[in-house]
C-alpha cells in the first residue's frame, strides 16, 4: 500500500516510517505536518492510506479526514493518538481504525491489513465524543475531484435552498450538501440564525433596516446583498445588532 | 469516569445480599434478646425463640422488601423526607405484622378470638420496640452507606489529583518519542528516559507539596527538554533568571504546569517556530515567575480553553498562600505572558 504519514511531531513520523520499513510490503509516499497539508498531499500523491495523528495544529486529523471523505476514491484512514479517554470508545463503536502511541509493530501490521474505509458520519460521531469536540476551521467544497477549502472565518452566510446550501464569502460562492441544522449546531457560537433558511456570521453583521413593505433585512459587510429576517428571529437579530 | 455509576443516593440498596444478611442477623439477635429477657410464652425456651424469631424475621424481611421496592422513589425526595418516610414505613410495617400475626393465630385456631385481651399490650410492645429498633437499624444502615459514599468520593478526588499530576497525554507522547529515539539516537533516548523518570518521581510524590525553587526550575528545564524533542526544532527557550534565596520554596510542578499551558497554547496551535521566555524576578518580597511568548494565544482564549488547569493552579495557590499569591495572564514586550507571583519564605504545606 502507498501510505501518507501525518503527524506534527518529527519523531512520531520517524517511528511510523521505521515500523512500516520493518513490516515491508508498503511504501511511504510522503509526510504531512497537519491536516491541511494532509489534504494537499492526498490530492497530489494519491496515497491508499493515511496514518494520521488526531491532535495537530492548524487543522486536526478528524477534520482533515472529514474533508477527504468527499473526494473520489477517498483514501483509507487509520488514526493515531497518544491518549484520549473519551474518544476511544467512539472509535470502537463506529469502526474507525486507530492506533495508540507508542505504536506497536504487530498492531500496525494488522491494522494495515484490515484497514477499511470510514464514513463521514462515523467521523462526526467520534468528534462528538471527544472532550472538546473540534469545530471545523474550513468547509470543503468538492468539484471534479478537487477540494477547495473555505476558511469558516471568511464565510459571510449560509443560505439553504432545496437540497443545497449556498456558502458565501466576499469573493466567491459555492454549493455544499450539508444541512443548515447541523451547520448551526457546529458553528452556533459565531453564526446567527436570521431566517428559517439563513445563518449569518455575526462578524459580518453590520446592521438592519426595514424595507418599504416593513420587513426587516440585515446589512452585511463585504456583500451588497441584504438578507431578510423572519419575524420569529427579529428580536434575536436586533439584540445582536445593538451590541 | 462515569458519573452514572456513582450516584449519591441517600438510601442504600436494601435488596443486596450483604444488606439482607446483616438485617437478618440483626433481627435474629433481637429475637434472641427478646426471648431471654422477655416473659415466657409457651414455657419452652426453644419454642419461644422459634416463635419470636418467626415474628421478628417476618417483620425484617417484609421491611426490607418494602424499602427495596420503594427505594428509587424515596431517593428522589430530600434526604430528610426520605429518612422520615422510611422510618414511619418501618414502624407501620411492624404494627401491620402484629395484626397479621393475630389473624394467623386465629386462623389456625390457636387463639379462640381475633383480638384477645393481651392484643393491646402486644401491639404497644411492638410499637415501642419498633420505634427504638427501627430507628437504630435505619441509623446503622444509613451511616454505613454514607461512609461508603464518602470513601468512594475521597478515592475519586485522589484519583483526579493523580491524573492531574500525571497528565497521561504527555506521558504517552514522551514514551513514543523515546521509542522512536531508541533507533535513531540511543543516547538521546537515554537522556529522555532519565528526564521523564525525574519528572515522574516528583509527580508521584504525594508528600511533597512545596519544593525549593531551584529544584522546580531544574525539573521545568527537563520538561522543556522533552518537549523540544517532541517539537523538533520548533521550540526555543530563553531563561532570564535572577537568583532567588536558596531556601525559597514554591508549589511543586507549578512552573512546569504553567509551561505546559504555554506549550499547549502555542506549539500545539501553530506550525510556526515558537520562542518561550522564562524569567524570574525578585521584588517586594515576591518571586515573579513569568512565561512569555509572542506565539502564545490571547489571554481570553487561554482563559477559556485552559480553565481547568488555571483553576487548579489558583486553588493550589490559595491552599498554600491564601490570597497572597496570584496567577495572571498579561501582555508585555515579551509577548503574551502567564505570570506567577509568590511570596518568598511563606506558604504552608
Amino acid at each position: 500500500m502507498r501510505i501518507l504519514i501525518v503527524d506534527d511531531e518529527n519523531l512520531a513520523r520517524q517511528r511510523l516510517r521505521d515500523l512500516i520499513g520493518d513490516i515491508g510490503d508498503h511504501t511511504v509516499v510522503g509526510e504531512a505536518l497537519n491536516g491541511s497539508e494532509a489534504i494537499e498531499k492526498t490530492i497530489t500523491l494519491k496515497p491508499d492510506l493515511l496514518l494520521m495523528d488526531i491532535r495537530m495544529p492548524v487543522m486536526d486529523g478528524l477534520e482533515a479526514a472529514m474533508h477527504l471523505m468527499g473526494i473520489n476514491n477517498p483514501p483509507q484512514v487509520i488514526f493515531t493518538t497518544a491518549y484520549d479517554q473519551h474518544a476511544l470508545e467512539a472509535f470502537e463503536v463506529n469502526a474507525v481504525d486507530y492506533l495508540l502511541k507508542p505504536v506497536r509493530k504487530e498492531r500496525l501490521a494488522s491494522a494495515l491489513q484490515k484497514a477499511s474505509p470510514v464514513s463521514t458520519s462515523a467521523l462526526k460521531q467520534v468528534n462528538k465524543a471527544q472532550e472538546e469536540p473540534s469545530v471545523r476551521t474550513h468547509i470543503s467544497v468538492h468539484m471534479r475531484g478537487r477540494i477547495s477549502l473555505i476558511p469558516v472565518n471568511d464565510i459571510i452566510y449560509f443560505v439553504a435552498d432545496n437540497k443545497y446550501v449556498t456558502v458565501r464569502t466576499t469573493r466567491e460562492q459555492h454549493l455544499i450538501e450539508e444541512s443548515l441544522v447541523s451547520l448551526e449546531e457546529e458553528f452556533g457560537d459565531n453564526f446567527l440564525r436570521i431566517h428559517r433558511g439563513a445563518l449569518v456570521n455575526t462578524k459580518y453583521l453590520k446592521g438592519m433596516e426595514k424595507n418599504q413593505l416593513g420587513h426587516w433585512r440585515v446589512l452585511l459587510e463585504g456583500v451588497d446583498e441584504k438578507l431578510s429576517v423572519s419575524r420569529r428571529h427579529t428580536p434575536a437579530v436586533r439584540r445582536w445588532v445593538r451590541r | 469516569m462515569q458519573p452514572a455509576l456513582i450516584k449519591n443516593d441517600f438510601l442504600p440498596d436494601f435488596c443486596n445480599g450483604q444488606t439482607v444478611f446483616n438485617a437478618v442477623l440483626l433481627a435474629e439477635s433481637l429475637a434472641l434478646i427478646l426471648t431471654i429477657v422477655g416473659k415466657q410464652i409457651t414455657g419452652d425456651l426453644f419454642r419461644d425463640l422459634l416463635l419470636v424469631s418467626l415474628f421478628v424475621q417476618w417483620i425484617a424481611i417484609f421491611s426490607l422488601a418494602v424499602l427495596c421496592y420503594l427505594r428509587p422513589w424515596l431517593n428522589r425526595l430530600t434526604p430528610l423526607r426520605a429518612g422520615i418516610i422510611a422510618y414511619l414505613l418501618l414502624v407501620g410495617i411492624t404494627l401491620l405484622c402484629g395484626e397479621l400475626a393475630m389473624w394467623v393465630l386465629w386462623a389456625v385456631g390457636s387463639n379462640p378470638v381475633l383480638h384477645p385481651e393481651w392484643y393491646r399490650y402486644f401491639q404497644l410492645q411492638n410499637l415501642a420496640l419498633a420505634v427504638i429498633i427501627d430507628g437504630l437499624a435505619l441509623h446503622y444502615f444509613l451511616s454505613r452507606h454514607q461512609l461508603k459514599l464518602s470513601t468512594a468520593a475521597e478515592a475519586r478526588a485522589r484519583m483526579q489529583v493523580m491524573q492531574y499530576r500525571l497528565r497521561p497525554y504527555f506521558l504517552f507522547n514522551s514514551m513514543n518519542i523515546i521509542a522512536s529515539l531508541t533507533r535513531s539516537s540511543p543516547s538521546q533516548a537515554e537522556e529522555a528516559t532519565e528526564d521523564l523518570a525525574d519528572l515522574f518521581r516528583l509527580m508521584l510524590d504525594e508528600k511533597k507539596s512545596l519544593i525549593p525553587v531551584n529544584k522546580e526550575m531544574s525539573v521545568a528545564s527537563k520538561y522543556i527538554r522533552l518537549e523540544k524533542m517532541r517539537f523538533d526544532n520548533r521550540l526555543t527557550d530563553t531563561w532570564k533568571t535572577e537568583h532567588f534565596p536558596l531556601h525559597a520554596r514554591m508549589p511543586v510542578l507549578m512552573l512546569q504546569l504553567v509551561l505546559e499551558i504555554a506549550i499547549r497554547q502555542s506549539l500545539e496551535k501553530t506550525s510556526e517556530p515558537v520562542e518561550i521566555t522564562i524569567s524570574t524576578v525578585l521584588d517586594d518580597g515576591n518571586m515573579n515567575l513569568t512565561v512569555c511568548s509572542h506565539q502564545l494565544r490571547s489571554p481570553e482564549q487561554i482563559e477559556q480553553e485552559e480553565q481547568e488547569a488555571l483553576n487548579n493552579i489558583r486553588e493550589r495557590l490559595i491552599t498554600h498562600y491564601e490570597n497572597r499569591a496570584t496567577l495572571s495572564l498579561q501582555t508585555n514586550n515579551n509577548g503574551q505572558c502567564i505570570h506567577l507571583a509568590i511570596p518568598v519564605y511563606e506558604g504552608t504545606e
